[in-house]
């Protein structure tokens, strides 16, 4: 078995009630259902169904006690003395972190219960920051006490290979980099994306998380877009930055695919890279902002530029490596094909800046292509998600390139009782071919 | 196990940097609060909240806007700036020098003080003060009613010339 599908807990749940069909059914004798039930080890899945769940209560268990934590040391108790204060906030951190280690680690009996605890101990760490804050009076200037939270966390999240750990880290660390920078920029912002790459999206992998990998990408696109902003004060280069990572989180997933690992990892992360291009697309479909953007030339390209150019340079290497092995058939290839033309497009947007209208004309070229291609997939494949995306992305740029140039009220009506009308009666179409064909 | 052991050490190495990084937090306070002198400083208040660590309030000192601070040339954010200050009659510490390098000299009833520039005025890191909830809306009500009555009890080292607050006074009342 690969080692993504072992990890592929949704495919499992589907391969276990299809296995139950396909017996009653005589499609597979018992034997058989029993190799397959082995080999997925679907025997396990009520058992790591509840462990799931275990863990997701405790963990947000956790997270609430942390909270509390916060608002007691908010409270500024003063009757205790200052030695007793930081007896008690190192104990009650080392506490946490101690037995959690004992219970996940080292008994191994309540792993869940141990990491939750773990998570506590992170969270009780920046309560504590904010205690000793409180003690010395110590300012909070320029989110120091953020940078020194994510610090901490982002440690144990790699000693003990904890996903949550990690996500505070993030949240922390993105919070620090934005309140860092009051006046102008630090030369150390444009790594920062690039560390946040290694440090989050590298333990996401280790660990084989999907929840970890697709916050990373969120953490990466959001912190490389404001650090281009940051340094250039325009939009249009964290717009730039923005198109850079959603294309590469896809061309990653293309790339897992290709070489059969990680699959399943990235593959909301793609998803999210395409939505945001279509998003991007939508955007820059309006004349009037193509008209300010137009008025905003992009800024020389220098060492704010350089982490985007080569995610761009690294999606185009993938592409490139998919066409050479023949890696690209049928609906995939102009899949692809649309997610490349329509992202060329864009950054040409951005990067050339032609007259408005031509701006305008390419970026409806895009959100149309990305559009149509999702509609094809739905009707192609008979598949729900992508037929509504594309019926979503092409109603909302019909609806609103009408609405930017028509205001009368009749018409404006009968174009949403219209678009309306449409969308129910492909839907209905769609949800009859897929009866038909017994989906 | 000694495998074993070692499998403990990068969790124990990570609790430690969070233990350290809690230590290194207040860690230039420490000796100005242990073995500073005390002076009484003149504050009046600016901002009452803070997201992190709780009500606040962000005191605005005297000696924040010294005399002669706007004959330094080439001011920049994030300035060293170093002043001196003398006790006056009134019992409360003034600013008596105001320079951009660490004097030579300082005479005997002198304190240096180590500051930065940072929006047209002086900052010292003692501008935070932390009240406790309970008596939160008492001393927002006394520097309301006595905004001339506040003085910050502030201990400073006489070698490195930082400065550490420890007590705010209104009206008779230490908070």
């Amino acid at each position: 078995m690969s080692d993504d599908l072992t990890k592929s807990w949704t495919f499992r749940r589907h391969l276990r009630q299809e296995l139950d069909l396909w017996r009653r059914d005589g499609l597979i004798d018992p034997s058989q259902a029993d190799d397959l039930t082995q080999r997925y080890a679907l025997d396990s899945l009520t058992r790591e169904a509840e462990r799931r769940f275990t863990h997701t209560i405790f963990v947000i268990g956790a997270v609430l006690v942390g909270i509390g934590v916060t608002a007691f040391v908010a409270a500024n108790w003063k009757t205790i003395p200052v030695s007793a204060k930081i007896a008690l906030l190192y104990g009650v951190m080392l506490a946490a972190h101690g037995i959690g280690y004992f219970l996940w680690k080292i008994d191994g009996r309540r792993e869940h219960l141990g990491h939750a605890l773990i998570l506590l101990g992170t969270l009780i760490f920046g309560a504590n920051i904010g205690l000793m804050g409180q003690i010395y009076h110590l300012e909070s200037r320029e989110g120091a006490a953020f940078g020194a939270w994510a610090l901490g966390a982002l440690a144990v999240a790699w000693a003990v290979s904890s996903v949550p750990n990690l996500v505070v880290a993030m949240v922390m660390s993105f919070v620090w980099l934005v309140q860092s920078q009051e006046a102008q920029p630090d030369a150390w912002t444009l790594w920062f994306p690039v560390a946040a790459t290694a440090g989050s999206l590298g333990l996401s992998y280790w660990k084989r998380s999907m929840f970890g990998y697709t916050a990373s990408l969120l953490m990466i696109g959001a912190s490389s877009a404001y650090v281009a902003g940051l340094h250039t004060e325009k939009g249009v280069a964290a717009m730039f930055a923005g198109v850079a990572v959603s294309t590469a989180a896809w061309a990653l997933h293309r790339f897992h695919r290709l070489v059969g690992r990680y699959e399943s990892v990235g593959q909301v992360g793609a998803g999210l890279g395409v939505f945001a291009l279509c998003v991007f697309a939508y955007v820059l479909s309006f004349h009037e902002i193509a008209e300010a953007l137009y008025d905003e030339a992009i800024p020389t390209f220098a060492a704010w530029s350089y982490w985007s150019v080569a995610l761009l340079l690294g999606s185009m290497g993938v592409v490139g490596w998919m066409i050479g092995r023949g890696a690209l058939k049928g609906y995939d290839a102009v899949f692809a094909g649309t997610v490349v033309v329509g992202a060329t497009l864009l950054l040409s947007i951005l990067v050339v800046s032609p007259d408005a209208v031509s701006m305008t004309i390419m970026a409806n070229v895009a959100l149309f292509g990305f559009g149509a291609i999702f509609l094809g997939g739905g009707l192609w494949r008979l598949s729900r998600s992508f037929f509504w995306a594309g019926v979503l992305a092409l109603a909302a740029q019909i609806a609103s390139r009408f609405f930017e140039y028509e205001t009368g009220l009749m018409l404006k009506s009968a174009v949403f009782i219209g678009l309306g009308v449409i969308v129910l009666v492909a839907g209905i179409l769609f949800e009859k071919r897929r009866e038909t064909r017994h989906v | 196990m000694y495998n074993n052991a070692l499998k403990r050490v990068p969790f124990i190495l990570a609790v430690a940097l969070q233990v350290v990084v809690l230590a290194m937090l207040p860690s230039s306070k420490y000796k100005a609060v242990e073995t500073g002198i005390t002076v009484f400083l003149k504050v009046g208040p600016v901002d009452p909240y803070d997201f992190l660590s709780g009500y606040h309030v962000l005191l605005d000192y005297e000696i924040g806007h010294p005399e002669g601070l706007d004959d330094l040339t080439d001011l920049v954010r994030e300035l060293p700036i170093f002043v001196t200050i003398k006790q006056g009659d009134d019992g409360l510490w003034h600013v008596a020098r105001v320079m951009l390098d660490p004097p030579e000299l300082l005479e005997a009833s002198e304190l240096l003080l180590r500051g930065t520039y940072l929006d047209d005025r002086v900052r010292y890191g003692i501008e935070s003060y932390f009240i406790s909830e309970d008596v939160r809306e008492e001393v927002e009500k006394n520097l309301r009613e006595n905004p001339d009555s506040a003085r910050a009890e502030v201990k400073i080292d006489p070698e490195t010339g930082i400065a550490a607050v420890v007590a705010l006074h209104i009206a008779g009342k230490i908070y």
